[in-house]
């Protein structure tokens, strides 16, 4: 079933069109990665589907109704965005942090139920960062922080999670608990759109990948077929070791393609 | 510090120095004469002191001192940047700048409204003008030069009107605007601006949600359900209507919204949320205890109030930004 | 501070000052007296208003800028249409005149600049009592040349003095003068001397204050005088200190009936038109005697 999608989305800036005429369906249960090389529209898309930027042209709907018209707050507990790089301002705990994911649960005048402590309980406890509850976000290291962010967007347990980047900077371990975290949460039935760099960690942890580049889709699909000898030379420009590990794919970029 | 405990003792300072403030003055009306007072003891003179003086004295001490807390507070958490404050943004000078063109053209004569509708109008020029000269830039660098640009031009054209004022008086009057009194207030003063500061501060408390929301940045806030339309405008609307009144009756009082707010955030687990109430209740601690500190100083002239919150602020500001630039570095 | 600095103005408009320097009137640096000056500029506020009941308006070639101001001129509406000054001495020399009239603090500089450039500069000392009155204008009819101008000026304003009721004998009433600001005069100042005349006790005085000095709200409630006299500011030159006057608690501290304004300007020099004060102040102690304040 169809969670989310975006129908023509075209979007200028400062004259240079970003995103030129993307079609992109998500559905509940699916873990859908988004790549492509540096400038291809990845974030602008993230932005576009996440309701922070109004398209020149086309339309996002969340289970058919357009988002431009939804009440932000509908709006927001039906999609949680994790923002790349995201860092938080004020010295907050870790568990008031991820307790902001609640913000549109909750009433003009109603505080935060014991509906609300469950579901940032549930969020710390998926993202392992429950033992560090009461710590300041300004003393975390770069994976702690990481896990922290994206449990305070699980704490919105909103049906569509868009991820910018969540495993930029992160070790191996942590970038690969992060992606766990995520699979099981689309396990769960949520529908999840991260954009990954990292080819190897994108083809081994979602279930599908889009690939962009000069803000159209070049390719959508399993990875194993996006992933293809062809796709790297032509978007990234590579040559690559691809193969099969475990029984998921891997890609290990070698040199610079021959321009043929 | 519990929220609640933090919150009763601020209660309680504010109380206490409320008190003070009616027991402090030239005259020799203390601590016994306001038990005469309580108790229906007191004579006509005593009455009249307590009542008349030194009572619109302390109310303005709390209702300014609140509404520069709380703005403080909510500037602090909007601009996400711990230098911001409406003395040092210029949004007092633009309120003084306001208020001293209806008091000296004499509109503020024929009706009195006029003064703090002044104020309000001068303050929402400046917030919208910090707005868009320091914007979405958090850096406390580009906050700090347009604070001064815009104090700097407020100042100057008051200092123009003021020159330019026909009373000979006029020009003498600057450092009242400039630096902010509270000397010989009188109930009149606390009818003008309090429906006002209490109106700007009802609308700066609805901003705390969108405020913790934007501990994450404007991005995610957004996505969190925050209009940021709606935020921005209440911000104006909230800062132009508690500064500029309280700079249309007092002048512009400045550090007061940079200290409390600081002092504060680390008892409040730094979520902006939890500052807001209790920065006005600092505030208005703050602002009473200068005040006093303002009577006690000073024996013939009163010194300016605005003096002694800078003496305060000035090195504390001088400290923030050592620290800021020890983090940078 | 605002305070002291109003403090500086009323000096400097030579309102009964403190500092005591009276000694000999004229401090005149004449050569041999030779006709009557033609071209008179005058750069304070009470030698303007002088210079205006003596000479006939053409002989005037420049006034102080306060002469023209209702806040602080008793002649404001007569300076209208002069040539006025702040006192600078580039505003003067232009005007070429034969003498200027300064007062004892404004413009100290300008005074020392005209007289190095040869000018002859006649300065008037600050007025501190109503006794003063006729010293002044006869010192300064004398330099114009205007001694019968001088004297005709003088007996009006004697006669209007001698027609006051002299106050009766026994305990005087007790007044307090609050001028913007909580700015006040003690002894040895002309609101002294209005009061003495009027026969009212002035409250600064019982406190030690000679001169100019402060006494501020709290501490006129405190006291209780009989009756308050309020230094009013013009209402159509709006300022802080003009509202400084208008604090409820002043009205509240003496009985109803017993406050009184009387112009701001009043106070300022010795010139003939202080009886105005007198008689006012004459009067408000008529009615306090006959009960007409409770």
């Amino acid at each position: 079933m169809t969670r989310l999608s975006a129908r023509g989305i075209r979007h200028a800036f400062q004259g240079r069109e970003v995103l030129a005429g993307v079609d992109f369906d998500l559905s509940g249960g699916e873990v859908v990665g988004l790549i492509g090389p540096n400038g291809a529209g990845k974030t602008t898309l993230m932005r576009v589907l996440a309701g922070l930027i109004d398209p020149g042209a086309g339309e996002v709907a969340f289970d058919g109704s357009p988002i431009a018209g939804l009440a932000t707050e509908a709006r927001a507990r039906a999609i949680s965005y994790l923002a790349q790089a995201g860092a938080a301002q004020w010295a907050v705990t870790v568990e008031t942090l991820v307790g902001l994911g609640r913000l549109p649960h909750l009433g003009p005048f109603r505080g935060p139920g014991p509906a609300d402590r469950d579901a940032v309980d549930r969020a710390l406890a998926a993202c392992d960062v429950k033992m560090i509850r009461d710590r300041p976000v300004n003393r975390l290291s770069g994976g702690e922080r990481a896990r922290v962010m994206l449990a305070r967007a699980l704490a919105v347990e909103a049906p569509v999670l868009l991820a910018d980047e969540p495993v930029a900077g992160l070790d191996p371990a942590h970038a690969i608990d992060v992606m766990a975290v995520l699979g099981a949460r689309a396990k769960a039935g949520a529908a999840i759109v991260v954009v990954v760099h990292d080819l190897t960690i994108a083809a081994r942890h979602c279930d599908r990948l889009v690939l962009m580049q000069d803000g159209r889709i070049a390719a959508d699909g399993r990875p194993g077929a996006v992933l293809s000898e062809s796709n790297l030379a032509h978007v990234y420009g590579i040559r690559a070791l691809t193969g099969t590990a475990e029984g998921a794919p891997y890609v290990i970029p070698l040199s610079r393609a021959n321009p043929t | 510090m519990n929220r609640a405990a933090l919150t009763a003792l601020l209660v309680i300072t504010v109380a206490v120095l409320f008190v003070a403030s009616l027991a402090v003055g030239p005259a020799a009306v203390g601590i016994e004469s306001l038990g005469k007072f309580l108790t229906g003891r007191a004579g006509e003179a005593e009455r009249i002191i307590i009542v008349e003086v030194r009572l619109p004295r302390a109310l303005l001490a709390v209702l300014i001192g609140g509404a520069l807390g709380l703005a403080g507070a909510v500037l602090q958490g909007y601009l996400r940047n711990p230098l911001a404050e409406p003395g040092l943004i210029g949004v007092s000078a633009s309120g003084a700048f306001g208020a001293v063109l209806t008091l000296y053209t004499g509109i503020a004569s024929a009706f009195a409204l006029a003064l703090p509708l002044g104020g309000i109008l001068g303050a929402a020029m400046g917030v919208v003008a910090v707005q868009i000269l320091a914007g979405r830039d958090t850096s406390a660098f580009t906050l700090i030069l347009s604070g001064i640009a815009v104090t700097s031009f407020a100042g100057a054209l008051t200092a123009l009107a003021l020159n330019l004022a026909p009373s000979p008086f006029a020009a003498l009057e600057i450092v009242f605007w400039m630096m902010g009194s509270l000397a010989d207030r009188s109930l009149d003063h606390v009818a003008l601006a309090a429906p006002f500061i209490a109106l700007g501060a009802g609308i700066l408390l609805t901003t705390g949600r969108a405020l913790d929301a934007l501990t994450l940045g404007e991005d995610t806030a957004a996505t969190l359900g925050v209009d940021g339309t709606s935020l921005r405008r209440r911000i104006i609307a909230g800062t132009a209507l508690a500064i500029g009144a309280a700079t249309a009756v007092a002048g512009a009082i400045g550090f007061v919204g940079l200290v409390v707010p600081h002092l504060l955030r680390p008892l409040t687990g730094h979520r902006p949320a939890a500052l807001l109430v209790t920065s006005a209740l600092g505030g208005a601690a703050l602002t009473l205890a200068a005040d006093i500190i303002v009577r006690v100083l000073s024996a013939g002239a009163e010194i300016k109030l605005g003096v002694v919150t800078a003496l305060i602020g000035a090195p504390f500001f001088l400290w923030l930004v050592l620290s800021a630039r020890r983090r940078l570095a | 501070m605002m305070n002291g600095a109003a403090t500086t103005l009323l000096r400097n408009v030579a309102l009964a000052a403190g500092a005591a320097l009276v000694a000999t009137l004229i401090l005149f640096t004449g050569q041999a007296r030779a006709e009557k000056p033609r071209r008179i500029a005058s750069i304070n506020l009470c030698t303007d208003q002088i210079a205006m009941l003596l000479v006939p308006r053409e002989r005037i070639v420049s006034l102080s800028f306060l002469a023209a101001d209702p806040a602080s001129s008793a002649m404001a509406t007569e300076a209208k249409g002069f040539h006025l000054n702040r006192g600078r001495v580039e505003e003067i020399l232009p005007l070429s005149p034969d003498i200027i009239l300064a007062g004892p603090y404004a413009a100290r500089a300008a005074v020392g600049l005209l007289r190095r450039l040869g000018h002859r500069v006649f300065e008037l000392p600050i007025g501190e009592s109503l006794a003063d009155v006729a010293r002044h204008i006869r010192a300064v009819a004398h330099v114009l040349g205007e001694e019968h101008r001088g004297e005709a000026v003088l007996s009006d304003f004697e006669a209007r003095l001698r027609a006051i009721p002299a106050p009766p004998p026994g305990s005087r009433p007790v007044a307090a003068l609050y001028a913007p600001n909580g700015i006040t005069s003690g002894a040895k100042s002309l609101p002294q001397s209005v009061m003495d005349a009027a026969g009212f006790d002035n409250l600064a005085a019982h406190r030690g204050i000679a001169g100019v000095g402060r006494l501020g709200i709290e501490d006129i409630v405190a006291a209780r005088p009989d009756a308050l006299i309020l230094a009013r500011l013009s209402v159509e030159h709006p300022s802080l200190a003009a509202r400084s006057l208008e604090h409820p608690a002043l009205e509240a501290a003496v009985p109803k009936g017993a406050v009184i304004a009387v112009p701001h300007h009043i106070w300022a020099c010795a010139i003939p038109q202080i009886v105005t004060g007198v008689e006012a102040l004459a009067n408000l102690r008529g009615r306090l005697a006959a009960g007409g304040a409770q």
